[in-house]
């Protein structure tokens, strides 16, 4: 199996033209091959090509569920109607298990605890802060992906002086378009910053690039690199 | 506290059947300034396929079970009951994919939004109580799972169809599962046990455990994380992690290809005794094996003194092992009784 670097080499055309041939002969032979290059493309023309997010929408089941819950309140208040003539007679709430001693001790035993439970209330976030936290929240995870990114490419920067001119050209090819492809994905997530799809989009871009380093690092430092180009034989990795 | 038992009748609309009142039970009790709130919802679901969580408020337990529908307890906390309205489970059914979703009403909107991590945190001063939103689903075994988490654990067992399993901060746990299982964690642990179904986990930092899986195919790789697989009895196996240690415990199967890669940390490997082909390498460190091999021409000649490179074959080849560390050392023996 030829490892992704070259396959996305390939896919730019940047392979010299007798191993372009090579690849594409093993290619046609080679479902797993096959696989990831259509990955690759696809990947590359999706994340590059990537529309924004839409936010999203109030789900009819939402909305449904809040009938619900209000059809349910009109329920009560016919309840309440219906025991109105006790209220008017004794000064109570009668109905289902309600009974105004039980009301009377409950309505004591919650003064009592309210007493000794009472705290200064916290404040209710308002929707800019809610907004404004959940975007801190996403970029905190952000950098994160970036530190475990830039540890990544400081180790593989190191080894790759050890590295034949053919895969650095087909690391740095393939290193170009996964950035290219995380960009527009960090474009369309700065866009829409508090949109958890589109920083999903972001970190799975994230996601891509590292396995991609990660893959380059073992496979050139792993001793079991061939300097033809071609990668010893290991499980296909699949688009994340 | 408020407990709430709502029963959801119809797949298209939601219908509140029952409403209870319930009497709060002394381990639910509300923590200090806080509000609790739990809401019971049954979803059917013949023929549902799939079953998709989006969860960014908190945990979420998944548990399979053989009845044609769908259990959903969702426990809200917050430090206030204004906050606590704005805590929203919404539950769709479309098209055979039950899908639940957490968030939170902003506007008249509904928003998948994480909370902040200090309002998440128990007993936090500056917001008095915690906030958030655990779920505890039950769901048909047959369908296919697909659960995020942002700032909770994700736990799912028992599923027959696969799962995908992935969490932003919280830990990430699967077992007894069959079908092809991937998961995903930012930073938080990863720990997938009794798997019947090839494996892909992925991880930035945390440490990733892999016990009994029995698929095909397994490749798991973190950042920053050690790796430690038992009983791992496929026939590819590839772990990697780039600031961590690998540890490798079991038995080999015949023909398998085992790679171990890792760029700062040790590799170990306690065999219970098979044959099998090794390609050790340690760039900085020594290889140490007990088992005696009949070594290939890149070996050094003498078994004797540790080496950074080790080729050879014990007891006529079988499975082959690649292990490569950059700055660490390999270390091979046979397990030990305890650890099987």
């Amino acid at each position: 199996m030829i490892d992704t670097a070259e396959l996305s080499a390939h896919l730019d055309g940047d392979l010299p033209a007798a191993r372009a041939r090579t690849v594409a002969a093993h290619v046609e032979g080679c479902a797993a091959c096959r696989e990831e290059l259509a990955a690759l493309g696809a990947m590359r023309a999706a994340l590059s090509a990537a529309p924004a997010p839409t936010p999203p929408p109030v789900e009819e089941g939402w909305a449904a569920l809040s009938a619900a819950v209000a059809a349910t309140s009109a329920e009560k208040a016919r309840r309440r109607a219906r025991f109105a003539w006790a209220r008017r007679l004794f000064g109570v709430r009668l109905g289902p298990m309600r009974l105004g001693p039980v009301l009377a001790a409950a309505v004591v035993a919650l003064i009592v605890v309210g007493a000794l439970r009472w705290r200064r209330p916290a404040p209710v976030p308002s929707d800019d802060a809610i907004i404004a936290q959940a975007e801190d929240e996403f970029r905190l995870a952000e950098a994160h992906y970036q530190r475990a990114l830039e540890r990544l490419t400081t180790i593989t920067e190191r080894s790759r002086p050890t590295w034949s001119e053919q895969r650095r050209r087909a690391f740095d090819a393939a290193r170009a378009e996964l950035e290219t492809a995380v960009e527009s994905c960090r474009k369309v997530a700065r866009a829409n910053p508090a949109d958890g799809a589109a920083q999903e989009l972001l970190f799975a871009a994230y996601r891509k690039q590292i396995a991609f380093v990660e893959d380059a690092l073992f496979v050139d430092e792993g001793g079991a690199v061939r300097d033809d180009g071609s990668a010893p034989a290991r499980p296909r990795r699949r688009a994340r | 506290m408020r407990v709430d038992l709502r029963l959801v009748a119809t797949a298209s609309a939601f219908v509140v059947a029952s409403f209870v009142t319930l009497h709060p039970m002394g381990a639910e009790a509300a923590p200090p300034g806080g509000e609790v709130e739990v809401n019971i919802a049954y979803v059917p679901a013949v023929g549902a396929e799939h079953l998709v969580i989006e969860q960014p408020l908190g945990r979420v337990t998944l548990r399979a079970w053989d009845r044609p529908e769908v259990k959903i307890v969702a426990r809200k906390q917050a430090p206030t009951s204004a906050t606590l309205d704005r805590l929203k489970v919404n539950v769709e059914i479309k098209d055979g994919t039950v899908r639940v979703r957490t968030g939170v009403r902003v506007g008249e909107t509904f928003r998948a939004l994480p909370p902040p991590a200090a309002a998440r945190a128990a007993g936090s001063t500056e917001v008095g109580a915690p906030l958030g939103i655990d779920l505890t689903i039950d769901a048909p075994r047959s369908v296919v799972l697909n659960a995020r988490t942002w700032a909770g654990d994700v736990d799912a067992s028992g599923f027959r169809a696969g799962a995908e399993l992935s969490s932003a901060s919280g830990e990430v746990r699967a077992s007894d599962i069959e079908g092809r299982v991937r998961t995903n964690a930012l930073r938080g642990r990863q720990q997938l046990r009794a798997i019947r179904g090839d494996v892909e986990a992925d991880g930035v930092t945390g440490d990733l455990e892999l016990v009994e899986i029995d698929g095909q195919l397994v490749v798991a790789r973190v950042v920053e994380g050690q790796i430690t697989a038992r009983e791992v009895r496929s026939p590819t196996v590839r772990l990697l992690t780039t600031a961590g240690g690998i540890v490798l415990v079991g038995t080999l199967r015949l023909g398998a290809k085992i790679e171990l890669a890792t760029h700062d940390g040790d590799i170990r490997v306690a065999l219970r005794p098979s044959p099998f082909t090794l390609h050790a390498r340690a760039l900085e460190g020594v290889v140490r094996s007990a088992f005696p091999l009949a070594l290939t021409p890149t070996s050094a000649p003498a078994m004797v003194a540790p080496q950074p490179r080790l080729d050879g074959a014990h007891r006529g080849g079988g499975a082959t092992l690649e292990l490569t560390t950059f700055h660490g050392s390999i270390t091979l023996d046979a397990e030990p009784a305890s650890t099987k």
